[in-house]
């Protein structure tokens, strides 16, 4: 497009053909050829008015809403009478006159306003407080989840908040307190042998469970040694506590036995003796027999009050021996495979070998034994000579809560011109000895005791019925076994603690009862 | 429709209010259910469904908001069906609680777990109304578009 280059723009000037213009000389070298766009401030180029379809796209006045035309509806097309002075030009210096009001008229549907939705920032809001909302209740809920205790900075603080926790009598706390070995160790054998004293209707189902152990203990007043921790290696320390009551209430009334139970257990009633309630004077204590040491152990460097730990120091201590020194700790050292660490353990055992014995028990249950190694080994006492020696020695396993069981399959034991065999088979113990063979079964146990004249009362079906299945747990008898770092240890804790539960296992109903009123008749 | 929106989030929040109300009792401490499953996981472990159900607990207000964004993003199908699954959740635990029997000096408070399912009960509820109602609004839009009278 050629135009004069300061020629005056007049929008209105090319759609009007009655308009003329006088165009000015041109100047010398021609026009000037602007090659594309335009100038800021120069006018849009005019381009000529669509079809009509409805207003212009003129912004200024508002939309006529006078009066709704009474004549018939104007035909598309152009429209008569003056031109209409289109949209405001963005040219700074120029600026179209103001239309005159009433000239204008709306044709055609009113246009529809943009739809200025307030939902989009409502939404955004709510979803930004729900995500707040949810984040912060997740994050104090995860807080929570592992708001136990966890450790302490110090063993002082360890046996404190211990104490606290006594004091509310939270057994969720105290058992929080304990080390993860130990707890673990302790815990799962404890959970099963209360579900299973439930079971076989030792143990109320619903009863007030804030008494189930029978003893409270109060502490109040504690004082700790003004001469600070005592340092026994690197991960246990004792704390001293040299003030202070400690309130123990113990009532066997108050465990919620069954009425079956107690009547089973106590067909006289429950002793007097059952109940005590004792009040340890800490400084009285103090000053007779020393300070009452608690140990703590350190874990993941956290401090934890350890059971274990608090057992032995105090055993050292009452035997007046000295605590354990660096060259008195044993390394753990175990097996390849659970049957082979307690195979190695009776040669142990056979051997009075108790440094290999501290060897295979486990490090993460009584890491104390290893501790204490030198300790125990200098006061074992030297075992009697055995002539018996194991020949054989075939075991079983299967899992148990935690652990491995192993059991036993069969034994062969020899000593000077004997050798007897015993095998499990089932419910039965086949026994040959010297080769002698005999077969011993829960029922011939049971056929022998109402043979013998010295019983007066037989055994009833029932009684006969539970002593037949709880022979049946003889054989579920074993020594737990754990892994730890790929080496497999004895479980001396969790053997200990499910004995009974091996020997349970198999009972019903009432059995336990039964057998406990033919034990007390 | 409004209504049922409504309902449904004050049954999240009775839900998740629940879970931040006594569940367990030991001694004279109280535990809500964070602190309970935490403790009871160190001292004796969870396993089989308990474990399915509570390896993800103390994210259950996480999940929560999640329907609330989903509900206020328009995708209220979606967000009722997760709302369903959530309260089912919710409810399977709290039940799971309250049949617990009580042992070894610890014992079940019901207040935690009874506000939590009457919350899961409300959601349950509010779910069920709006997938209704958006079923009925579907068929009715079908119907409309076959030229079908409604």
């Amino acid at each position: 497009m050629t135009v004069p280059p300061d020629a005056p723009y007049d929008p209105n000037a090319i759609p009007d053909p009655h308009r003329r213009v006088k165009e000015p000389p041109m100047p010398q070298g021609g026009w000037v050829t602007v090659p594309h766009g335009r100038t800021q401030s120069d006018p849009p180029p005019y381009e000529a008015p669509p079809p009509h379809q409805g207003p212009p796209p003129y912004e200024g006045p508002p939309p006529y809403q006078g009066p709704p035309p009474t004549g018939p509806a104007p035909a598309p097309g152009p429209q008569p009478g003056p031109p209409p002075e289109w949209q405001t030009q963005p040219s700074s210096g120029w600026q179209p006159p103001a239309p005159p009001p009433g000239t204008w008229e709306q044709l055609g549907p009113p246009l529809p306003q943009p739809p200025r939705s307030r939902r989009g920032p409502v939404v955004a809001a709510i979803a930004a407080v729900a995500l707040i909302a949810g984040g912060t209740v997740s994050y104090i809920a995860i807080s929570d989840s592992h708001s136990g205790y966890g450790g302490a900075a110090t063993p002082r603080e360890a046996v404190a908040s211990l104490v606290s926790d006594l004091n509310k009598s939270d057994l969720l706390g105290i058992l929080d307190h304990l080390p993860p070995g130990e707890r673990s160790a302790l815990l799962d054998p404890l959970s099963e042998a209360i579900d299973q004293a439930k079971r076989l209707r030792v143990l109320k189902e619903t009863a007030d469970p804030a008494a189930v152990s029978g003893v409270a203990v109060t502490a109040t007043g504690i004082k700790f040694a003004s001469s600070g921790d005592e340092t026994i290696n690197d991960h246990v320390k004792v704390v001293k506590l040299v003030g202070g009551t400690i309130d123990i209430n113990a009532d066997l009334s108050r465990v919620p036995f069954t009425e079956q139970y107690l009547d089973a257990a106590f067909p006289n009633g429950i002793p007097a003796s059952a109940s005590s309630n004792e009040t340890i004077n800490l400084a009285k204590v103090d000053r007779e027999h020393g300070p009452v040491r608690i140990a703590a152990e350190k874990v993941g460097g956290k401090w934890y009050p350890s059971l274990m730990y608090t057992i032995a120091d105090n055993m050292v201590h009452q035997s007046g021996d000295v605590n354990p020194g660096p060259s008195d700790y044993i390394a753990a050292q175990g097996a390849p495979s659970p049957v082979e660490a307690v195979k190695q353990a009776v040669v142990a055992l056979e051997n009075s070998d108790y440094q290999r014995l501290i060897e295979l028990t486990s490090p993460d249950e009584l890491r104390v034994l290893h501790d204490y190694g030198g300790v125990i080994l200098r006061n074992a006492s030297p075992a009697a000579t055995s002539q018996a020696k194991v020949k054989d020695l075939q075991l079983t396993t299967h899992p148990v809560s935690g652990a491995v069981r192993v059991s036993l399959k069969s034994i062969t034991v020899t000593t000077p011109g004997h050798e007897t065999t015993v095998a499990v088979a089932g419910n039965c113990l086949d026994i040959t000895s010297d080769g002698n063979y005999q077969k011993v079964c829960a029922n011939e146990i049971i056929n022998a005791w109402n043979a013998d004249p010295q019983h007066t009362k037989k055994l009833t079906g029932e009684q006969a019925a539970a002593l037949s299945r709880f022979a049946t747990g003889i054989p579920q008898i074993g020594i737990d076994v754990t892994a730890t770092d790929g080496q497999w240890y004895l479980s001396a804790m969790r053997t200990y603690m499910d004995l009974s539960n091996a020997l349970l296992e198999p009972l019903q109903d009432n059995d336990l009862l039964v057998l406990l009123k033919l034990v007390t008749r | 429709m409004r209504a049922a929106l409504v309902l449904g989030a004050a049954g999240l929040v009775t839900m998740v209010l629940g879970t931040f109300l006594p569940w367990l009792r030991s001694g004279e401490v109280q535990r809500n259910s964070y602190a309970s499953f935490g403790v009871l996981r160190r001292l004796i472990g969870f396993h089989g469904a308990a474990e399915m159900l509570l390896r993800g607990w103390p994210l259950l207000g996480a999940v929560c908001a999640l329907v609330v964004v989903l509900a206020v993003a328009g995708l209220l199908r979606v967000a009722a069906v997760l709302a369903l699954v959530v309260a089912a959740w919710a409810a399977a635990v709290a039940g799971g609680a309250l049949a617990h029997q009580p042992a070894a000096g610890v014992r079940v408070e019901s207040l935690g777990p009874i506000v939590t399912i009457t919350g899961t009960v409300v959601i349950a509820a509010a779910a069920i109304v709006i997938l209704i109602s958006r079923m009925w609004d579907r068929r009715a839009s079908r119907d409309r578009a076959t030229g079908r009278a409604v």
